[in-house]
């Protein structure tokens, strides 16, 4: 008995000192490609033309304060909303809060469990539906769906999908003025 | 137990999803895309290799009593490296694959292997046999994706250049028709896989039914 427990013993704690190995090796590449992989995706939203930097969570969620010049112009921050048709959809959404009226930089989805083939519209690779928000005025704009009255195509065979995203857009901006009008001159932190 | 023998039982005769109806989990819901199946059924040879040999060569250490724990663990830092290789690799496709990756553990056809075969028999072999029976999970996986991919999207291989770079930024093959729901969803795979396995039974017995009217 001792002599099986002692092969299973020694089998675990050399297997475990590998994958130890192996990580410590890798996690420093990995760290790089995962930052990588973020500020290509913030990259691609926002464009070159300003600074990218992180700033305290918002609201419990990743954010940054985009700048230009020093100069404060715009917010990019990670949204989740519970009202799509299945679980939660993740986005970033980039917002200039320098001009008037406030202005919609971009949204790109990060995570979703919608139907494929119906509600994965969302996704930049399958159809160009988000780029619709790009350059949006706030207060000009009807947030909601075409079917509802709104400026925003829906998608055939599914209308939670798109109307859960656009509304929180909505939701996420208007919360994001009423922050800044709290505390007028400064950046949230 | 011939080379030639283990090759035939990997690939064919005793193939682990189409004949053992091993790991459907990972097959059935990673094969929406060609590269997708692509990555995880190379991600299992890779897997089903190293832990065949490694048990091959612990074989006798392994007795009854911690025999299957030890192999869950000597799969599962396995699949751990796999893992961390991929992430490596690419980490877009990583975060599409991660969780599925990790699941490779619970693919009953590795465990199935070290059980049935690696325990048993020589390293040379037991590799021989994690290779052969990697390659026929892989066919199968590729094959459905392939299958779902154009029933379900009309396309082949997209995000070919998450694995094979920049120059496979135009593999990706689009043809004139709307893809099937049908195809991408669950149910769909459940009843592409279960026609693949009623093709390759009605191979099987075009093939008896031939050796019998020689025989005869």
């Amino acid at each position: 008995m001792i002599n099986q427990i002692k092969s299973i013993v020694l089998i675990a704690l050399f297997l475990g000192l590998a994958l130890a190995l192996a990580n410590y090796l890798a996690s420093p590449e990995i760290k790089k490609q995962q930052e990588k992989f973020e500020s290509q995706q913030l990259r691609e939203i926002v464009g070159n033309r300003f600074q990218i930097t992180p700033t305290a969570p918002l609201h419990g969620t990743k954010a940054y304060t985009l700048l230009d010049d020093e100069k404060v112009v715009g917010t990019l921050t990670q949204v989740t909303t519970y009202d799509g048709y299945n679980g939660e959809i993740t986005f970033w959404l980039a917002v200039r809060t320098d001009s008037v009226p406030v202005e919609v930089i971009g949204v790109r989805i990060i995570h979703h469990q919608e139907t494929p083939g119906l509600g994965d519209k969302l996704e930049l690779g399958v159809s160009d539906w988000v780029l619709s928000f790009n350059d949006r005025q706030f207060e000009s704009t009807r947030w909601d769906v075409r079917k509802y009255d709104g400026d925003f195509d829906q998608f055939s065979g599914a209308t939670i999908t798109p109307r859960a995203v656009v509304q929180a857009v909505a939701r996420a901006i208007e919360l994001n003025l009423e922050e800044a009008a709290k505390k007028p001159g400064e950046t949230e932190n | 137990m011939e080379a030639r023998d283990i090759t035939y039982q990997g690939l064919w005769r005793h193939n682990p999803a189409m004949v053992q109806m091993l790991g459907l989990c990972p097959l059935l819901a990673v094969s929406n895309t060609v590269i997708n199946s692509l990555i995880l059924g190379f991600l299992t040879i890779a897997v089903l290799v190293c832990s065949n040999t490694f048990i091959s060569l612990l074989r006798r250490y392994l007795n009854d009593t911690t025999r299957l724990p030890t192999q869950i663990l000597i799969i599962a830092s396995f699949v751990t490296l796999a893992d961390i290789s991929l992430q490596l690799i690419s980490f877009e496709l990583h975060q599409r694959l991660g969780l599925f990756v990790a699941l490779i553990v619970t693919n009953c056809a590795i465990l199935g292997r070290a059980e049935a075969f690696a325990r048993k028999q020589s390293v040379g072999l037991a590799a021989l046999d994690g290779l052969m029976m990697g390659a026929g999970f892989f066919l199968a996986i590729v094959l459905l994706g392939t299958v779902r991919e154009l029933m379900g999207q009309g396309t082949l291989l997209t995000g070919a250049e998450l694995i094979f770079g920049e120059f496979a930024n135009n593999w990706e093959v689009q043809f004139p028709f709307e893809g099937l729901l049908l195809a991408v969803l669950p149910p769909g795979a459940f009843i592409l896989f279960g026609l693949m396995i009623a093709a390759k039974n009605w191979i099987d017995n075009k093939i008896e039914q031939r050796q019998t009217i020689r025989n005869t």
